[in-house]
Formats: C-alpha cells, structure tokens, sequence
C-alpha cells in the first residue's frame, strides 16, 4: 500500500489534515466530473439545485463541477439540457454545462447535441441505464461524432461490455471517454477488464462516483491504473460530495496522487474544447 | 482553524471479518493503527466472528479482546433464546452489561430473522427494560436495498425506551425515514451511508444532532467517506461533535447497568 506523505499542503496542512478538519482544500484545483442538478422522481434529495451545490462546493473547496440535470437523464432531454446550461451561466465558470442525448429520440439527437455546442456546454454525458438504451447502439453516433470532433469529455453510466468500450475508444480518438461509477475500486482489479482497457487507450478515463465504497479497494485501484486514469465525480445531489470526496482525501496515497485525481488530469480534459 | 473532532466510530468491526482482503485490519493492533490513521478515537466495536461465525463464540471474544483498551467499546451480537444459543433474553441483556458491553446488535438477514413481532418481542423487551441501544444492522450494500421499515415503526412505536440505531441508513429512504423521525424520538441514524446531500445538517437541525450518530463500518468498509460526511457538513462546530461522538455517548452512559 502507499505510503502516506505530508509534503503537499494546503497553506501549513496536508490535503489529509484539512480533510478532518472540515477545513476547505486550497492547494489542489479541483474539479467533479459528474454531477446532476434538479428535482427528480425517484427519492428526496435534499437541496438539488444550483446555488446549492456551489454552497457546498465552496465549504469544500472544489473548483468546478460539470452538471448533467436529472431531468436530461430522464423524461426531457431538451429541458433538462436547458435547465444544465442556466445552471452554468448563473455560476459561470464554477458549474460547467454537458449535453446529454436521449437515444430514443434518435431523430433529434444530433440537433440537440449541436444546439447544446453551439450554448457552451464543456462535454457529454451518456445514462444507459435509465434510458434503456445500448452504449454501441446507432442514436448515439451523432454524439460520439460531436465528442470527437470537439475534442470533448464524454461520461457515461454503462458501455455495454470492455470490449465495445475499447472499439468505441479507438473509433473516435479525440473524444475523451469516463467510464462512470468504475473509478470507486472494485475486487481483484487485477481480474477486470474494463481496467486493463483504461491502461491500454490513452483516451479512457474512470470515475470515483459510487456510493458503495469497500475498505482499500480505492487504493488498490489508483496502485493498479495508477492516478492518471482516474477522474473525481461524486454525483450530487444522488449522493453528497462532503461524502464522496472523502475517498480521495483520506485514501494512503500521496497528495501528488490526491491532486492529479482531484482535477489535474479532468482540467486538462476540458482545456482540449475545439 | 476548527478542530480535528473526537471521533467516536459508532460501527467498527475487530477481528476477522468476510471476505476481507489482505489490508483488512483483522486484530486489535491492526485496527487501532487504522483508527490513528483515520483521527478516530474511540470506536463502538462488535466482534467479526459473533456476526461471521456466531454471537456465542464472537461475544466472547469481543470482551477478551478489548480488556484493558478503554479506546474501545464491546457491543454484543443478540438473537431470540428459543433455540438455546443464547440465554434467555433477559439473562442475555444482564450479561452483556455485565461483561462491559454497552450496545447489541441485530444482525437480521445474517441471522435469518424475519423480525415479525413475534419472534423477537422478548428481546426487545428486554433490551428496553435497560435502555440498551440497538444497532440494526441488515448487511445493506446498496441503497436501492430494501429496508424493513414495519418492523423499525413497530419497535421504536412499542418500545419507546429502546433506543434502535439505524446501520448503514441509505440516502434513498427520505420519503420514510424523515416520517419515523418526526413520530419516534427513539430512532437513530448512523452517517456512514447517509449520502443525501447535505443530509447530515439538514436532520440534525430538524430533529436535532443527538439523533445522529457517526460511524464508519470499518474494516468492511472506507472511513474516508464518512468522516468527510461529517467534518464538510454544514452545521455548527457544536452539532458536528454531538455527531462526532457526544450522542453515542449519551445513549451508552443512558444504560441501566
């Protein structure tokens, strides 16, 4: 297991330090990958909406927060891509819009996604479970299209299998691809494929967000994939980042680990917009 | 600056737990050194064993393990007496406060117990006469788990001085939750899987931050989550130790020893 160090600080503290003290982290830029917004039909989330999760993000210290609302992911692709972009110009540069197609409209996929281009929004967001729909499946295409020729973050809840991932990677190399949820750390990672396609296409990145997290097997996972390949989300308001972070902040790794996982590598991602 | 809180880990395991890995603390020295890792202080631990083998051999165990480590609190596995596996229940409740424990835990799908009234009334009972805490403790992973909500309204509505302390509460059960919570003054959280956002604050200023309760569910679990939970809320330095460890104290000091 890696050691924990003390070198980086946040003013006089270590990332580890300010973490129990509930104290904000100001010596990393940081940036959560994937976050919803809104009211959504499913259970209770206490305080969804925009001006509260930048609350939260400022008593954190987290920079930015790339915002996908629940709506987008549910009955209204149109609205919910609307209610993203309002979202980010109420809090510009804090709260960074994705577009997020629904494959059973396929007739309009391609529309939506360029009008959300043309708006501003800072990458895609794919929810294949909620919208019954597989990642290789054709309404997608339009989007995967989009995501490669704008050079943009593209995140997804479900690809289907290892394999199409890898495919799909390879197909549209300029599109930055975030397996969402595979980054919290799984048993014998050593045995998962989805893995090895992380450490094999320069283009394919994790995801922390996940509400389950087994003891150890976060830092198993930044040992094997290592920290580059790994994105901080946290998925408010289905889950809290005060909660969700702390599985970076308090893991046995090196604060240079802790960082890159953060935002250093999810920064770089979003500076490749064309 | 503010203070690192006194962590009080209100859901510890100590001893082999299953399907632990090989940076799975499995003893007391391992545990400690994670708990320093972690700022916790103190934790409330049940043996691995008495929830993984069996309560005769685990509750043993706990004691033995913890004498001499006042860092460390026993809670005992209990079960209905009917099989003779355990004492009888009032019998169970003596010894336990007997031997230092100060909470039970109710392990419900590792038991088998279908927890209908019938089956555990008596030990219940028996747990209320002295105001021992119970953990409830379902072995959930995910929120999208059932939880067994007739019977967590039927024993905190029947026995209002049992204190009954939900393990691992989901972030997805508000709807149900916040109404036991407002009815039932008995009824506790523990924050490890308490992820609704903001959630944390938002009941400790409705109902107060004594019915919270931190816990982490370590070794099974990440402590990472749950501190952060509690230490980036956005409540007061005052709710955050209450939470932290004030109102697990308070129910443990509260038995009838």
């Amino acid at each position: 297991m890696a050691q924990v160090t003390s070198e980086a600080d946040s003013g006089t503290m270590t990332i580890r330090e300010a973490a129990l003290r509930g104290e904000p982290i100001a010596d990393a830029f940081i940036v959560n990958n994937h976050s919803h917004l809104g009211l959504y039909y499913g259970f209770a989330q206490p305080a969804p909406d925009a001006d509260s999760l930048v609350r939260t993000m400022d008593r954190i210290g987290i920079d930015q927060t790339c915002v996908f609302s629940s709506l987008a992911i549910t009955a209204d692709m149109r609205r919910g891509n609307d209610l993203s972009l309002a979202a980010a110009r109420r809090h510009p540069g804090r709260l960074l819009a994705y577009a997020v197609p629904d494959p059973n409209l396929a007739g309009q996929v391609r529309d939506e996604m360029q009008r959300c281009i043309d708006a501003g929004v800072r990458g895609i967001k794919f929810h294949t479970g909620l919208h019954e729909y597989p990642f290789a499946g054709p309404a997608y295409v339009p989007a995967f299209e989009l995501a490669d020729t704008h050079r943009l973050p593209l995140i997804s809840h479900g690809v289907d299998s290892p394999d199409v991932l890898q495919r799909t990677a390879r197909s549209y190399p300029n599109a930055h691809f975030i397996v969402a949820h595979a980054g919290a750390g799984r048993k014998h990672p050593e045995m998962d494929r989805t893995y090895d396609v992380a450490l094999e296409e320069p283009n394919v990145y994790l995801d922390t967000a996940g509400s389950v997290a087994q003891f150890g097997l976060f830092t198993q996972l930044v040992e094997h994939v290592g920290a580059g390949r790994i994105l901080y989300g946290d998925d408010f308001p289905w889950m809290c980042p005060t909660h969700q972070i702390g599985r970076i902040l308090l893991a046995p790794i090196t604060d240079d680990e802790k960082k890159q996982i953060l935002g250093g590598t999810m920064r770089r991602l979003l500076s490749t917009r064309q | 600056m503010r203070e690192i809180p006194h962590l009080f880990d209100a859901n510890a395991f100590l001893g082999p737990i299953f399907l632990r890995h090989d940076d799975t603390p499995d003893d007391v020295p391992r545990l400690l050194r994670l708990m320093d890792e972690n700022a916790i202080r103190r934790a409330l631990v049940t043996h691995g064993l008495a929830k993984w083998q069996h309560p005769a051999v685990g509750n043993r165990l706990v004691i033995e393990e913890t004498k001499g480590i006042d860092r460390l609190v026993p809670c005992w596995v209990v079960m209905p007496s009917i099989t003779g596996e355990l004492p009888p229940e009032r019998e169970l409740v003596a010894e336990l406060l007997e031997s230092g424990a100060r909470a039970a835990r109710l392990c419900t799908g590792m038991n088998r117990l279908t927890l209908e009234p019938f089956e555990v009334d008596a030990l219940l009972e028996a747990l209320a006469e002295r105001r021992v805490p119970l953990f409830l403790d379902t072995n959930n992973r995910h929120w999208s788990e059932e939880r067994p909500w007739r019977f967590i309204e039927w024993a905190v509505r029947t026995y209002p001085t049992l204190p009954l302390v939900l393990l691992r509460e989901p972030p997805a059960n508000f709807r149900t939750l916040f109404t036991l919570m407002e009815r039932h003054a008995n009824l506790y959280i523990e924050t490890s899987y308490f992820q609704g956002h903001d959630a944390i604050a938002h009941v400790a200023g409705r109902w107060g931050a004594e019915r919270l309760l931190f816990g982490t569910g370590v070794p099974e679990w990440d402590p990472g989550m749950a501190i952060t939970g509690l230490t980036y809320a956005s409540f007061s330095v005052d709710e955050r130790d209450m939470v932290a460890g004030g109102s697990l104290q308070r129910l443990l000091d509260n038995c009838i020893v």
